[in-house]
């Protein structure tokens, strides 16, 4: 791709405050290898690895910037009228928390915009898969999805490295919940320790829509994700839930940005965050409440579990309410592994390093059993425990 | 019911002033020529001119820090603002030597009649410098040192400049430098090792003078074992153009001491006050900052401790009231620099009309420590559908021994609350006035008495009007 001299990325200024604690710099693109087409029998390959869910309704497969194998949807989604292709328009730009230069990157130079429209009552039993294959050079891959009136959507993304060298992923999500649907987003990043990333993405739910995204973020060396969520019609309900777990050399940075345009509306945010040896994480968060946007309940919550004297947990939650008739809170906490509980369980009989492990799994449980999908589920616990054995 | 009677009061209190002849004048505008005229008036040692100096290069260096703050401090025009505006130097002893109308003004403010109740020393400051300064004289004896700060710089430098620009470098923030080139006036408390001052020192602020900058300095330094308490009040009458305080106050609490610093601001709405409080506490000290916030056009104020011993304590106990147009940014900073070192923050905000509070915290627990706490706890009430509250907290914890917890939440008071009390006789703004003062009850406890009463009744002043 000879597009990334053409249009260089600006990086922010170190002092801007929505940069506040991230590693600016790591996020420059000079040292980047174009991206190469990959041979067919590697895109086969890929295509075959990327068999995470027994039972979906459709699959997009990305390695790099192009596809590995034609998308597949399900002809009882066809016959449906559900579409999922690669889109010649692309995604609308959307308000960023900072990274904008990354998202009109992104939206310049992107080749892969896979669009998925789901029309309205049509209810998919099975969920939607996109798989993403990171290489050399910057992947920029791109999702917009959109469900009709009282449709129902699960969608699965995961982001992955093909091989251990260095990559970059900037990527955009939009996703817009019609009135009465309801959508459920799970997404996994767990590239190499190599890769840095920037994910933008705006969920937004008209009236009585519930979208649900999860974030489950395990490997990668400097990650950046944006994630602002809009209620914008009436009783919309909206939950961001993350789970991200940070080792050696690794900075996840999280902004999101609660915001609510209609009233009797709700949001609910829980980001959990495990510290190893080395990692760091930065949590920014913002609850924005329009006068407009009477009995809005908005809740914010960061967890960070330091597990290591070497670990860095920073929290920004963040408050802004112009209506005066609301529920809002934020909390934020960091600590260790309870004394008392390892004693309790240290006292009948289990190891110390048994019940260290109960511990940390069961904070990242309350993340995972929010999934609602059996096998994925598995799939993240091994991935987890993988990343503690290293 | 008796509470008509107490919302009866004087609403006017602090907003008058009187012509005064002031006999040194800075003039307009700053210069090096106005650091110069300042100094000269306060016949101070080289050194401290240099401080001045430096303090005004770095002012004049510093951008303004709007790409966080609010872009209303680009309204303050600082080639409007006076300086310095002094009736003589040397403060007087008692009460009959100071100038008539001078009198009046603290007269009115209730000075002498506090300090004959119950104060161990008074220092009143009337624009730039300190009009009245007494102390008990068991307290001189015992080795009290409380005096304005250009008298602790001429007749203390041994005691007082080794602190003296050292817990808030010059170079600290915009607001910080510019006090430090022309500061004047402030309170300057040195308490022996070991001393215990039962009664709380006080000391009272005015800005008289339109378009006058008032810029105090305290230091107050509690030597090893000591405990002291230190309260001050600020007002200013209400006048068409807008005006600016830019205090700097620096506490040091040494081995095992304890300060309390108690402030009660109600500016009038067109003041700027724009503050830098932090305090260092060495080992087993305790500092608390109790602050109380009403009025003024815009207040930043960020009381901060620096917990550089083991098992140091901070703590920061905040009261906000933003009124009509008004904006209130307080918070706190907490930085831990040694083990088992804790903190506590509590703040409690009130938005009425078109008012905005914010909440801006710094915690910050740095690697290799063990055992640090911090508890934050930040509270907002919304009065009407127009008024504001942000919350802006910032919170870094490294290693594993430590805990930090931050908990805030934003609420109007309830319907049903409101709905109880009216069936009970009360009209709907008495509900909302008892309403309000229960929400900020428990904080306003740890207020002595009679500020506490006071407040209360500012609070019942400020919500006038604002319900139905």
């Amino acid at each position: 791709m000879k597009l990334m001299d053409e249009n260089p990325l600006n990086l922010p200024s170190a002092s801007d405050p929505d940069w506040r604690f991230a590693s600016v710099r790591k996020y420059r693109l000079d040292a980047v290898q174009p991206t190469v087409d990959l041979p067919e029998d590697a895109l086969q390959d890929l295509a075959e690895r990327s068999r995470f869910l027994d039972d979906t309704s459709g699959h997009a497969i990305l390695a790099g910037n192009q596809l590995s194998a034609p998308i597949h949807l399900q002809d009882s989604a066809i016959n449906l009228g559900v579409s999922l292709d690669l889109s010649e328009t692309p995604c609308e730009m959307f308000p960023t928390l900072g990274g904008q230069q990354f998202l009109d990157y992104n939206s310049t130079n992107s080749r892969t915009s896979i669009c998925l429209n789901v029309p309205d009552n049509v209810e998919l039993q099975s969920p939607i898969l996109l798989v993403h294959w990171n290489d050399t050079g910057v992947a920029l891959p791109q999702v917009q999805v959109k469900t009709g009136k009282y449709s129902k959507l699960c969608l699965v993304e995961i982001y992955l490295s093909a091989d251990s060298t260095p990559g970059h992923n900037i990527a955009s999500t939009q996703v817009q919940a019609g009135e009465g649907s309801h959508v459920s987003r799970v997404v996994v990043r767990n590239w190499n320790p190599h890769t840095t990333a920037v994910h933008l993405e705006k969920l937004s739910a008209q009236r009585d829509a519930l979208l649900r995204s999860i974030n489950i973020n395990i490997g990668g060396g400097t990650i950046r994700q944006e994630s602002v969520i809009s209620a914008e019609g009436q009783g919309a309900d909206l939950r961001l839930h993350s789970l991200s777990v940070s080792g050696e050399d690794q900075e996840f940075d999280q902004r999101t940005l609660q915001t609510h345009q209609a009233p009797n509306s709700r949001s609910d945010l829980l980001f959990k965050n495990a510290l190893m040896a080395g990692g760091r994480t930065i949590f920014s968060g913002m609850i924005r409440v329009s006068p407009e946007a009477q009995y809005t309940d908005a809740y914010q919550t960061n967890r960070n579990l330091l597990l290591d004297p070497s670990a860095e947990a920073n929290s920004l939650p963040g408050l802004e309410i112009l209506a005066n008739d609301v529920k809002c809170s934020h909390g934020a906490t960091s600590g260790q592994i309870d004394d008392e509980q390892l004693f309790y369980m240290r006292s009948r009989g289990i190891t110390e390093q048994l019940a260290r492990q109960l511990l940390v799994f069961g904070f990242f449980e309350e993340i995972i059993s929010k999934i609602h999908l059996p096998d994925l589920e598995n799939k993240v616990r091994g991935w987890i425990e993988e990343r503690f054995k290293t | 019911m008796s509470a008509t009677e107490t919302i009866d009061l004087d609403f006017e209190k602090g907003n008058f002033h009187y012509d005064t002849e002031y006999d040194y004048d800075a003039g307009t505008g700053l210069s090096e020529a106005t650091i110069d005229y300042i100094s000269g008036v306060k016949e101070e040692d080289s050194w401290v001119r240099d401080f001045r100096m430096k303090g005004l290069r770095t002012f004049t260096d510093k951008p303004m820090p709007t790409h966080w703050a609010t872009r209303d401090l680009d309204n303050i025009d600082f080639n409007k603002i006076r300086y310095y505006l002094s009736k003589g130097q040397t403060p007087s002893r008692t009460w009959e030597e100071v100038p008539e109308d001078v009198k009046n003004t603290f007269e009115r403010l209730g000075i002498p009649e506090q300090e004959r109740k119950f104060l161990a020393g008074v220092e009143a400051q009337f624009d730039s410098e300190a009009a009245y300064s007494r102390m008990k004289d068991d307290l001189a004896k015992e080795g009290v040192i409380f005096v304005g700060s250009t008298e602790g710089l001429r007749e203390h430098p041994e005691i007082f400049r080794r602190w003296f620009g050292k817990v808030i470098p010059t170079s600290d923030n915009k607001f910080s430098a510019l006090n430090s080139a022309v500061f004047s006036g402030g309170s300057f408390i040195y308490v022996p090792p070991g001393v215990k001052v039962k009664q709380p020192l006080q000391a009272y602020f005015r800005i008289n003078a339109e378009n006058f900058g008032q810029f105090e300095r305290t230091l107050i330094i509690a030597d090893e074992g000591s405990e002291v308490t230190y309260m001050e009040g600020c007002t200013a009458p209400k006048f068409e153009t807008s005006t600016l305080h830019s205090a700097v106050v620096e506490l040091v609490a040494l081995k095992g001491a304890k300060i309390q610093y108690i402030t009660v601001q109600n500016w009038s709405n067109n003041v700027f006050n724009l503050v830098t409080k932090r305090a260092r506490a060495e080992e087993e000290a305790e500092v608390k900052w109790i602050d109380c916030n009403i009025g003024s056009r815009l207040t930043m104020k960020y009381p901060g401790v620096i917990l550089k011993g083991r098992k140091a304590r901070g703590e920061v106990l905040s009261i906000a009231l933003a009124g009509d147009g008004q904006h209130q940014d307080t918070g706190a900073k907490m930085i831990h620099a040694a083990d088992e070192t804790s903190s506590n923050i509590i703040a409690k905000s009130i938005s009425v009309g078109t008012g905005r509070s914010s909440y801006r915290g710094i915690v910050n627990v740095p690697r290799n420590l063990k055992g640090c706490k911090n508890n934050t706890e930040c509270d907002a009430l919304l009065i009407n559908s127009n008024s504001r509250t942000d919350t802006y907290p910032a919170i870094t914890v490294r290693g594993d021994g430590n805990s930090v917890q931050h908990e805030a939440s934003v609420s109007k008071v309830s319907a049903e609350q409101i709905f109880y009390m009216r069936q009970r006789g009360l009209s709907e703004a008495q509900a909302m006035s008892l309403s309000v003062n229960g929400f900020v009850n428990d904080l306003v406890r740890e207020f002595p008495m009679e500020y506490s009463v006071e407040l209360k009744r500012l609070i019942e002043m400020e919500m006038e009007g604002s319900v139905g």
